[in-house]
């Protein structure tokens, strides 16, 4: 079966070991083409009153800036956690991913506290609600950047998402076999990692043949 | 002595007395009314239990000779009605009121619907926020409106301004914010609606909550959610007169209700400045808090000085 | 005179819930306008005149049906909103309007006597004499019930006045007599009955306080609970207040409405519709609802009246679940 949702192990992967300006100039892209796929989801944020977002994913060394309303959508990568904000949104980055596609419910996660909101509310209601109007799938974004690299991109991720579910599966077998304290088999992991290693790779360099061939096209 | 006067001047404003919120004992209430029959400056009182049908047999046997004195006092006398029906028992209540001749102040649609062709007061708890509501009714009879008391200036203006009947505004006492049908005074006893032990009337004035950084915001009546604050429209009052508002209620609350009554009558009749009268005011009403912002159509715990 | 179907009404904020609604398999599908018309105008949510011929034409194509909520008590001379309202309903041919406003019923029953009308929940009619008020001066076919009254009570109701009635099987508790609440406004100055917000985003606020979050609406704090502790909506009648000394949720508990064990009840009493609560919450709450609810529905015209397994737990205020006024001693 075809995956059909962003693997997050591997974008939480990417994005814990991408340089900041790196990922900038990544989302600069992934902006842009979903200026292309959801117009709709653009003139809507543009339309809100302007308001500024700080994203802070737990699990990840950077934090976001989302600035909408005005005319305006941006989105950038900052380190620093004291610039000013109308509103902040805290959690993981697989709880942020799924609220972004509509896959679960913002309230939810607000009642059983997987996501946290302190400053004005107004702004984060308005953004969740402008954002449920589309259906958004990150992985054909994500995967869209990759040009003609769109299919493999999508395979070798899917790929990833699967052997890192048999990971965990594994995990959790193992664990149940033995006593709960016991670590799973050394060798069994190493060559789990080992594959995600190889299979990150092959996506790295259907990145970079990605943009071979968008210079030599140039 | 007052009333032959009142007839013939037409647009004078007359003052209410609203049914009393709260579970007094039988016989605290009946003295509070002939109190009210014997010296308060008041033309209309209106009796009837609004909160909690489980309280209206205690005051059954009185009811009689209240109304009696407050009629023989020249006042008249008005029926409120529950604000929330749901049982058979409580619409059959409301039907032998209608047959009794009483004329009935309606708090629940079901009473327009048992009064078919009879003049009647709408009460506060039906919503009347603009005039096509208000056109309706009063092609079914309405012969006076008591707004809600959310309903801020800019729409009395509106409503009371264009209206063929009598307009009432409550301007003194704890609002009522909500109807509800758990009982939230039981509640907070830890016991039910059913098994309440009427503990509603261990508070004559309400009882006080706090919110968990100790504001007091809410006063709990039974199954009716009452402002803390007391509204308190004495610099209104004139504007209020201007905009065709012909009625102005107060709300009994455990305080010297014929010193209230005195107090806003004289700003009324301009022989007292509003200033003057609230200072006076706050001699009876001890720490609880003025409110105005509904009238100002600010949130309603604001109090708006008057300018 | 048992119905027997039971129509499964829910709600859309948006148009791509709407479509998520019926996919899951909604009958019916409830919206509102992107104004003050409507009780539930958050910012961002609702439909626009375009999206909402679009979504009637997606639900129609498909056999179901999209219901107005015009429900909120229009301003003294500004009442122009609701009437538009109104007549852009008619004309994008949907097939109800939800109605609360005794001048706006006045307004559709003369102007569009022909569009179908349904009484709101905003109306608070708890009662037969009510019902038939409504019913006799405006020509309303079906009644929402306010969320006050037990299994017994609704059976009551229906066999005295025989009318269509629709009630709550799932979302908020609302333990208020709906339409007329005036405590979110007696915080705020935002009016649930006049401008259709109820505890606003805009007044809403979470502050950290040590190890703990406050929330706050206005300048009122509503409640303090500690990290992990299940959160309620934002709204005054969830907070907690202190009373005899002691902080306790005084009018409602953080718990969701779900009547799903009790569908065959809610049959028999003689309802006519489910109505899933929530315009305000997103796609896939409304696509996981609608579909645990369809599941049940199916079983039950088949004649299963075993309850269903229900994961709704997790989706609901909170995160627990009650059956709320349909079972006595709630009240």
């Amino acid at each position: 079966m075809q995956q059909n949702h962003l693997p997050t192990p591997l974008a939480r992967a990417a994005m814990r070991v991408i340089p900041a300006s790196v990922l900038q100039r990544m989302i600069d892209a992934l902006m842009r083409g979903m200026r292309q796929s959801h117009p709709r989801l653009f003139s809507n944020l543009e339309r809100l009153d302007a308001a500024v977002v700080r994203i802070e994913p737990s699990d990840l060394p950077h934090n976001f800036t989302l600035a909408f309303g005005h005319g305006e959508t941006s989105l950038t990568v900052t380190s620093s956690k004291d610039s000013v904000c109308s509103a902040r949104l805290k959690g993981k980055l697989a709880a942020l991913l799924d609220l972004l596609e509509g896959r679960i419910d913002g309230d939810m996660m607000f009642f059983s506290r997987s996501i946290e909101i302190t400053g004005d509310t107004s702004v984060m209601v308005a953004l969740r609600n402008t954002i449920d109007r589309e259906e958004i799938n990150l992985l054909d974004d994500v995967t869209a950047l990759f040009g003609p690299f769109a299919r493999p991109a999508r395979h070798v991720a899917s790929l990833i998402d699967k052997v890192g579910q048999r990971m965990k599966e594994r995990i959790q077998e193992i664990n149940e076999e033995r006593s709960p304290d016991a670590q799973p088999a050394k060798a069994e992991c190493d060559a789990m990692r080992a594959e995600v290693q190889a299979l990150k790779t092959r996506l790295a360099k259907l990145e970079v043949r990605r943009q071979r061939t968008e210079v030599s096209s140039q | 002595m007052k009333k032959t006067t009142t007839k013939t001047k037409k647009a004078a404003s007359r003052l209410t007395l609203g049914p009393l919120f709260f579970h007094w004992p039988a016989e605290k209430r009946r003295d509070f009314y002939f109190r009210i029959a014997d010296e308060a400056d008041i033309d209309s009182v209106y009796l009837g239990e609004v909160v909690c049908s489980k309280r209206e047999p205690f005051f059954e046997d009185f009811l009689p000779a209240v109304t009696a004195r407050l009629r023989a006092a020249g006042k008249e006398v008005v029926f409120s009605t529950l604000a929330l029906v749901t049982s058979e028992r409580e619409m059959k209540a409301i039907l032998r009121r209608v047959e009794e001749g009483f004329l009935i102040e309606a708090n629940d649609v079901a009473c327009l619907q048992a009064l078919k062709d009879k003049p009647h007061v709408i009460g506060p708890f039906i919503n009347v926020f603009n005039e096509s509501s208000r056109d309706f009714l009063i092609r079914n009879k309405a012969k006076r409106i008591v707004l809600p008391v959310e309903i801020p200036a800019a729409s009395i203006k509106t409503v009371a301004g264009g209206s063929k009947v009598e307009t009432e505004v409550m301007v003194f006492g704890r609002q009522p914010l909500s109807v509800a049908m758990r009982c939230y005074h039981a509640r907070s006893h830890g016991l039910n609606k059913d098994s309440c032990q009427f503990v509603c009337g261990q508070n004559p004035d309400g009882l006080q909550t706090q919110t968990v950084d100790g504001q007091q915001i809410l006063t709990v009546n039974g199954t009716q959610t009452m402002s803390h604050g007391y509204a308190v429209l004495l610099e209104e009052l004139a504007s209020l007169q201007k905009m065709g508002v012909t009625h102005f209620r107060l709300s009994p609350q455990d305080i010297d209700m014929v010193e209230t009554a005195r107090l806003y009558r004289a700003v009324l009749n301009k022989t007292c400045a509003p200033d003057e009268a609230e200072i006076k005011l706050k001699t009876l009403t001890a720490d609880v808090p003025f409110v105005n912002g509904f009238l100002h159509g600010r949130e309603g715990l604001a109090w708006v000085q008057g300018t | 005179m048992t119905p027997s179907y039971l129509e499964l009404v829910c709600p859309a904020g948006t148009p791509a819930s709407l479509r998520a609604a019926i996919d899951a398999g909604a009958d019916t599908v409830y919206c509102g306008f992107r104004n003050c018309t409507n009780a539930r105008n958050y910012p961002g949510l609702n439909f626009d005149q375009d999206e909402l011929v679009e979504g009637i034409a997606y639900a129609h194509e498909r056999g179901r049906k999209v219901l107005v909520a015009i429900n909120t008590f229009p301003r003294a001379g500004d009442e122009k909103p609701w009437h538009q309202a109104v007549d852009n309903a008619a004309e994008a041919r949907a097939d109800a309007i939800i109605l609360a406003d005794i001048g706006v019923l006045d307004y559709a029953t003369r102007h569009q006597p022909s569009m179908r009308r349904h009484l709101s929940v905003q109306a608070s009619a708890a009662n037969a004499l009510s019902i038939a008020f409504y019913r006799d001066h405006f020509d309303v076919k079906r009644v929402v019930l306010p969320r006050v009254l037990s299994v017994e009570d609704v059976a009551a109701l229906i066999k005295e006045t025989g009318m269509e009635t629709e009630v709550f099987a799932f979302g908020s508790v609302g333990p208020m007599s709906e339409g007329r609440c005036f405590l979110s406004s007696y915080m705020t100055g935002l009016s649930p009955t006049s401008e259709g917000v109820c505890a606003p985003a805009s007044h809403v606020a979470y502050k950290e306080d040590g190890d703990c979050i406050k929330s706050c609406l206005g300048c009122v704090t509503l409640n303090k609970f500690s990290k992990g502790e299940p959160a309620p909506y934002p709204t005054p009648c969830k907070g907690r207040y202190v009373t005899h000394g002691q902080a306790s949720y005084l009018f409602e508990e953080p718990i969701g409405l779900n009547a799903i064990d009790i569908l065959p009840q809610l049959k028999a009493a003689g309802v006519t519709a489910l109505k899933i609560e929530g315009r305000q919450r997103s796609r896939a709450y409304v696509a996981e609802v609608v579909g645990a609810f369809r599941k049940a529905l199916d079983g039950l015209a088949q004649g299963n009246t075993e309850s269903s397994t229900n994961d709704l737990k997790n989706i609901a205020e909170g995160g627990r679940e009650t059956f709320g006024a349909y079972k006595k001693g709630w009240r």
